[in-house]
């Protein structure tokens, strides 16, 4: 479903993103760690469309992606930010922040989408008039989530979703997530440097060091702790 | 049934649109009547907005006939506040140059917010040469002084009040694109920007649908703010004989005929002039407590 060919990023004269190439099945979960500075968020952004200036190939389904905004990858992926308090417009209600996607896109029934999505992210009908700072944390991200949902992408793309919430209610946003994955045949492709996160959300993890792909491994491997290179043994031992 | 209650509109969990945002217009207004210095703002420009509607049911005489019998009469119970030069009935004039003076601060508002909110939000957005290019106009507007821009304006296009209201409008909105720019910036990086362009929002759409209501708050704030300041140089190019012409009564120039007679006849300049300084109070008062209110965070209490 994702597929990255050759890819290379620079800022400049700064070459962030080595050479990458790495492919996600569908309904696949892919998760890309690293330390910060590594270029995972990078890799990500250009994913979304955020960054112009790559080189190689991204291929989405059976999609090659333009550089820039393509119209296409709308459809295509979306993508849960990190800070749920930044990534939710301050002065709308959860209710137009959903209903927005639905009105670009002129599809109708939003009353019953907006409702429906709702529930599937476990969030109660009676949050839907209020305003993002009228929720805790843990709601905000299921807005975020239910926001990525509306326009039914195949893929999601997942920029630290949880690293700004408190631990107990990470656990609830990753439980929902794994749901949502199961329920509707989603493929996430995560980027964190949370390990115990990735245990728990995904399949494949590739490992990230200054911009190259050192390691793809499997979950069992970094379940068992058993990493092949250096590098990921080494990471390994600093999250445990 | 739908009733309009107070508990209805402060229903934590609104069941429609309307009622979420009933409740919300409710609680603002609620927070507003609770500061008193607001109230006061408010109940000079609720004030002015009677006096206006009304005025020539509120008017004892002509505001514009001349009665030259009773020329300059000191403030009495027949002229509350006296009479001027040609005998007119001063309070008349005033009650009737609240009309002028509102139309003339409603105007400039109206045609400067918007552009200056415009110019100022799409530089912001796009950034580069677009900003550089619209910030440098701006700058050149702001870098010469409002009253003499003004006066240059009214003198190339001829005195009136049209082209006072035009000449404070190019002056004014300058400073509205700043606030809107800087604000823009704030957050034209911020994630919920970029959710809504990868959701295939065009530019338009998230420059007016996005980031214009963000930027609209301290937009209001400042028009409110710059009202007292829209009367005085409204009254400064009356003042100057080249807004309003006679014989309508416009504040500014009522002053500048009494100056003739300021120091024996003190109340043809003074009435007027305290007409201009309350008007100017309650703006800057209410757009005060307005600025309080329309802070999103403050909404819940």
């Amino acid at each position: 479903m994702i597929d990255l060919k050759h890819l290379s990023i620079a800022y400049g004269e700064t070459s962030v993103v080595k050479d990458v190439s790495l492919h996600v099945p569908e309904g696949g979960s892919f998760a890309l760690v690293g330390e910060s500075g590594s270029g995972k968020s990078t890799i990500l952004k250009a994913i979304a469309g955020q960054i112009t200036n790559w080189t190689g190939r991204i291929r989405l389904g059976d999609h090659d992606l333009q550089q820039g905004r393509d119209p296409a990858l709308i459809r295509l992926c979306q993508m849960v930010f990190q800070d749920p308090f930044g990534s939710l417009h301050p002065r709308k209600t959860v209710d137009t922040i959903l209903s927005e996607p639905l009105s670009i896109h002129g599809l109708g029934d939003q009353n019953r989408r907006v409702l429906e999505t709702l529930d599937a992210v476990g969030l109660a009908r009676k949050f839907r008039f209020r305003l993002p700072h009228q929720l805790s944390g843990g709601q905000r991200q299921r807005v975020a989530i239910a926001r990525a949902l509306m326009l039914d992408p195949p893929v999601m793309l997942l920029d630290e979703p949880t690293s700004a919430l408190d631990v107990s209610v990470q656990a609830e946003v990753l439980n929902l997530l794994k749901t949502l994955r199961e329920q509707r045949g989603l493929t996430y492709f995560l980027v964190t440097h949370d390990l115990p996160v990735v245990s728990f959300l995904c399949d494949n993890l590739g490992i990230l060091r200054q911009g190259e792909l050192v390691e793809l491994a499997t979950v069992e491997q970094l379940k068992q702790q058993r990493f092949s290179s250096e590098y990921g043994n080494e990471l390994l031992s600093k999250s445990y | 049934m739908m009733q309009l209650s107070h508990t209805w509109l402060l229903d934590e969990n609104p069941e429609t649109r309307f009622q979420a945002g009933a409740g919300q217009t409710y609680r603002m207004v609620r927070a507003l009547l609770r500061n008193p210095l607001a109230v006061v703002g408010l109940v000079i420009i609720i004030g002015l907005l009677i006096v206006a509607a009304f005025a020539p049911v509120l008017a004892p005489y002509s505001p514009i006939e001349s009665n030259l019998g009773a020329r300059l009469l000191a403030p009495s119970a027949d002229h509350w506040m006296g009479t001027d030069e040609l005998g007119r009935d001063i309070l008349s004039r005033i009650i009737h140059g609240a009309r002028i003076t509102l139309m003339i601060v409603l105007m400039v508002a109206v045609i400067s917010a918007p552009i200056g909110l415009l110019v100022g939000t799409v530089a912001g957005y796009f950034g580069g040469w677009v900003d550089r290019v619209l910030m440098g106009l701006t700058d050149v507007f702001l870098s010469m002084p409002k009253l003499i821009l003004a006066l240059a304006f009214v003198a190339a296009l001829g005195p009136g009040i049209e082209n006072a209201v035009i000449a404070i409008a190019i002056t004014a909105w300058p400073v509205y694109a700043r606030i809107a720019r800087a604000e823009t910036l704030t957050f034209r990086n911020a994630e919920f920007i970029s959710a809504i362009q990868m959701q295939g929002a065009s530019h338009t759409r998230v420059i007016f649908r996005h980031i214009m209501p963000l930027c609209l708050s301290s937009t209001i704030v400042r028009v409110t703010l710059d009202m007292a300041g829209i009367i005085l140089t409204a009254a400064g190019l009356g003042f100057l004989g080249l807004g309003a012409q006679p014989p309508l009564p416009e504040w500014g120039a009522m002053i500048s005929s009494g100056r003739a007679f300021i120091l024996d006849q003190w109340w043809v300049a003074t009435m007027p002039g305290f007409a201009i300084v309350i008007v100017s109070l309650g703006f800057c008062l209410f757009g005060d407590g307005l600025r309080d209110v329309l802070d999103p965070r403050n909404r819940t209490r």
